[in-house]
């Protein structure tokens, strides 16, 4: 049996991916699957060293490395957010948990599957360090399957237990939140040199560029921490704004206008309305019909961000949905040709006059002070007021009495002014638009849906 | 020569000397999804839509392709083909009154170029104005004609239509005239390497402007062989290869994809079937299938256009049965242009690295989703239909009620 023949047999096994057949190569210790380019390689050595036959142990390592690009982690991105999940138990171990959660995954689908020749090449490999024992043990657990003879007094049955507990869902979101639980269950067995590994994932052996785009893709599961290896904080709430308001639309569309003239010689005469001409075709008497373009107008000034950046509002450096909805205000004004001032207030307040470069108005909006909350609604007015009416929203986190002058100031203004309350101060709101926000976590949708008169 | 060979005679001439581009689309050997897939929707009658960047050569590809296959010199196919414009009326597009006659008091149509033509060419069609694109509709569907109080019958023609991207000056196009292409490929930037190439290379003529008048078909046939040693397609190999295409039989395994991809893309379990209209309920039990990102359904003419282009991929590749890869390989091509996806799922992959069109990125993926689901539940299917077969009513309940995915319920329905 050839090479080919396992390999068909492989994908049809794991419904026919888009996947060429393996290469092999030397040159690499023992197999790896590229998740970019979703190229395999296999070192023909490795697999002549696993004590099975051959074409077992080659189609289990095939069916292996597929698996990673059918199942998981499928992609650069889902394994950089793995990756961060994982580092929240040891950013020592993060890259080994990610990869035993990775295989796990993997060997329990293909034994789901009936590619059951995975257990030879486990059962083939000399495995002896804890790790590797106790995972033999839970896949001949949970497989059937034999992946080698493991001693039970050699086991920390706790940890077996805890890594049977979990489904192996190979959903992202399931995932992300099991290979912790994973990572606490096996990093104690990870501190001595562990070789149960088929191959390894590290997204050290990608270049930057893949890196970043995979960063990019995978913004709204990173923490800026994470992020910052590949771009600023900047970027970072830039992202999560396209992210988040992708529906914002610039133009507001054409209406197509026609209407009636007469025909002359040298005009196009396809548009001549024949009824209306009473069937003649002279000049003067014949009628055409043309038709010409309105771009609708927008309906919005420009615009103020008041922005809370005391304390008890989440610092941008760990994770702020006020920024990100922030920036959802600014790019859609900034991509209506609108200008957008930034009253960041805190201990100190900030008030940065209207401006039209986008960088300066969002290093405004990023200056982070976490101290009181201290608004200045009479300055406010008095350095914005010639420039009213304005679009003006207020996000902050205020109690009731500091909230209630500012809102009966703000109704006396000319503004279209929205509120996002972040808790409820329940103060009086003088027929304003308030939007009571129970949860930081929805203000960027919530944003989003005010900007689109939602 | 046999019609297959002719075929892939002309598919070569035209990738080495008229449309010089990467290859694209895996099956047994690598191909030019545009220009492959253009040449099949040209042998079977069939309606594809290139959509690209201009300047790309999508109306090259679209009168290149015609001419060789209706033998008909370019600048013939360039002459009957419709530039789309904003101004665009019946009378440019199906007919006019006989002006002269209608004085005469006698209604008369002339029939257009466009729809005596034996191919169907709309160059730049997002060009013509949403409320204007159903003029196109009906011709589209049946061949059939009307103008005033006259109509025409027309046989079956292959419809090749080119549009541009997005810019200020052109529309979107309205769903049902989408529904009614059959394929949509992306006409790609050839790249650096084939860059070099067009710098130096001098291109082929197939204008053939010295030949005129109405008999014109021997003679291209002639100039093409005596010039380039061309074979050209006779309207016999093309019915030949249509024939024969049509009578490729699906595998049993890629049937019960068709059963699973047309469960996830069409079905609802919550509202009986999907509807533009319709909104999957918040935290629905059917949320992590393909039904869940997308908001249209299937129409009959796609799965008849996924039948027919999955089979033409086999017959590509000389394979005898259509399998699971022919199907999941046609199928984003099929669909891509007429499926309008929910905002979660275009906001999550916004910035995905991808080769295709962020449409036909969506639809890809979404479609490899489905390929992964069916690889888990096909023995699961087969055991099914086996019980149905043999009424084995328990047994039927027992693994509908055990499976979750759409398609369980979809058999019993």
């Amino acid at each position: 049996m050839n090479d080919k023949v396992l390999w068909e047999e492989v994908l049809e096994s794991l419904g026919y991916p888009n996947l060429r057949q393996p290469s092999y190569s030397l040159k690499i210790p023992t197999a790896l699957i590229n998740l970019e380019t979703t190229n395999i390689l296999i070192n023909p050595d490795f697999v002549k060293e696993i004590k099975a036959p051959l074409p077992i142990a080659l189609k289990g390592v095939m069916a292996h490395e597929a698996n990673h690009h059918v199942t998981a982690p499928y992609d650069l991105k889902t394994n950089l957010i793995i990756d961060q999940n994982a580092g929240e138990v040891s950013k020592e171990n993060a890259n080994k948990i990610s990869n035993y959660f990775l295989d796990v995954v993997i060997n329990l689908d293909l034994a789901h599957r009936g590619l059951n020749e995975i257990s030879s090449v486990y059962k083939g490999m000399d495995l002896d360090s804890e790790i590797d024992k106790t995972l033999r043990a839970f896949y001949n657990y949970k497989t059937n399957l034999d992946f080698g003879f493991v001693n039970p007094s050699d086991l920390d049955m706790d940890v077996l237990k805890k890594l049977v507990g979990l489904s192996y869902d190979p959903s992202l979101e399931v995932m992300k939140e099991e290979v912790k639980i994973f990572g606490n269950a096996i990093n104690h067995l990870l501190s001595e040199e562990s070789n149960g590994l088929i191959d390894e994932i590290n997204m050290d052996d990608y270049p930057v560029s893949s890196k970043s785009s995979a960063a990019i893709d995978a913004v709204e599961y990173l923490n800026p921490e994470s992020f910052k290896k590949y771009g600023g904080l900047k970027d970072y709430y830039d992202l999560l704004a396209k992210k988040n308001s992708f529906y914002i639309k610039k133009d507001e569309g054409s209406v197509q206008k026609e209407y009636y003239s007469e025909w002359d010689v040298g005009d196009d005469y396809h548009g001549i309305d024949i009824y209306k001409s009473k069937n003649k075709f002279l000049p003067g008497l014949t009628i055409k019909k043309d038709s010409f373009s309105i771009k609708k107008q927008g309906t919005f000034n420009d615009a103020l961000i008041i922005l809370d950046s005391s304390g008890s509002m989440p610092s941008p450096d760990y994770g702020s949905p006020a920024i990100t909805a922030s920036f959802c205000i600014a790019n859609h004004y900034l991509g209506n040709n609108k200008k957008l001032g930034v009253v960041n207030f805190s201990t100190v307040q900030k008030n940065h006059l209207l401006s039209d470069n986008p960088d300066k108005i969002k290093k405004d909006l990023l200056e982070y002070q976490g101290g009181l909350s201290n608004l200045d609604i009479n300055s406010v007015f008095k350095d914005y007021q010639k420039k009213f009416p304005l679009d003006i929203y207020l996000i902050t986190d205020m109690l009731i009495e500091e909230s209630k002058y500012i809102y009966q100031k703000l109704s006396k203004s000319n503004c279209k002014v929205s509120i996002f309350d972040i808790g409820n101060n329940e103060a009086e709101i003088f027929g304003l638009k308030k939007y009571v926000v129970d949860d930081i976590q929805k203000l960027p949708g919530i944003v989003v849906g005010d900007l689109n008169g939602i | 020569m046999f019609a297959r060979d002719k075929f892939f005679e002309n598919y070569e001439f035209l990738k080495n000397n008229i449309y010089l581009s990467n290859k694209d689309l895996e099956i047994g050997k690598g191909y030019n999804s545009a220009l492959l897939l253009g040449m099949l929707a040209g042998v079977t009658k069939g309606k594809i839509l290139y959509v690209g960047e201009y300047g790309l050569g999508k109306t090259t590809l679209a009168e290149s392709i015609t001419s060789l296959l209706t033998n008909t010199p370019r600048h013939i196919v360039n002459i009957n083909s419709l530039k789309g414009h904003p101004e665009l009326n019946h009378e440019q597009l199906i007919g006019r009154p006989d002006l002269g006659e209608l004085n005469k008091g006698v209604e008369k149509v002339i029939w257009s170029k466009f729809v005596n033509s034996e191919f169907k060419i709309i160059d730049e069609i997002n060009r013509i104005p949403e409320s204007k694109q159903n003029i196109l509709l009906t011709g589209m569907q049946s061949n059939n004609w009307t103008y005033l109080n006259d109509s025409l019958n027309k046989p079956a023609s292959a419809w090749f239509a080119t549009k541009n991207y997005r810019d200020e000056g052109n529309n979107s196009l309205i769903p049902p005239l989408l529904d009614r292409f059959d394929l949509a490929v992306e006409s790609k930037n050839p790249g650096m390497n084939i860059s070099r190439i067009l710098r130096t290379q001098e291109f082929i003529d197939i204008d053939a402007k010295h030949i005129k008048g109405d008999d014109y078909k021997d003679e291209f046939k002639r100039f093409l062989k005596k010039s380039y040693g061309l074979n050209s397609l006779e309207e016999t190999d093309k019915k030949n290869i249509s024939e024969t295409i049509r009578k490729i039989p699906f595998s049993e395994d890629a049937n019960l994809f068709f059963d699973v991809l047309i469960s996830e893309l069409a079905s609802c379990q919550v509202y009986g079937q999907k509807r533009t209209t319709d909104t999957c309920p918040d935290g629905c039990h059917y949320k992590n299938y393909a039904c869940n990102d997308i908001n249209n359904t299937l129409s009959v003419r796609t799965i008849k256009s996924l039948d027919t282009y999955a089979k033409s991929l086999a017959w590509v590749n000389n394979d005898k049965t259509v399998n699971v890869k022919h199907l999941g390989l046609i199928a984003p091509y099929v669909t891509w242009h007429k499926t309008s996806f929910n905002q979660d799922i275009q906001q999550k992959n916004l910035n995905t690295q991808r080769k295709e069109s962020f449409q036909q990125h969506l639809m890809t993926k979404t479609v490899e989703g489905v390929k992964y689901r069916f690889s888990k539940i096909k023995n699961h299917q087969k055991e099914l239909i086996n019980h149905i077969l043999n009424k084995d009513y328990d047994k039927i309940s027992g693994l509908v009620d055990k499976m979750d995915h759409p398609v369980f319920k979809e058999y019993l329905k």
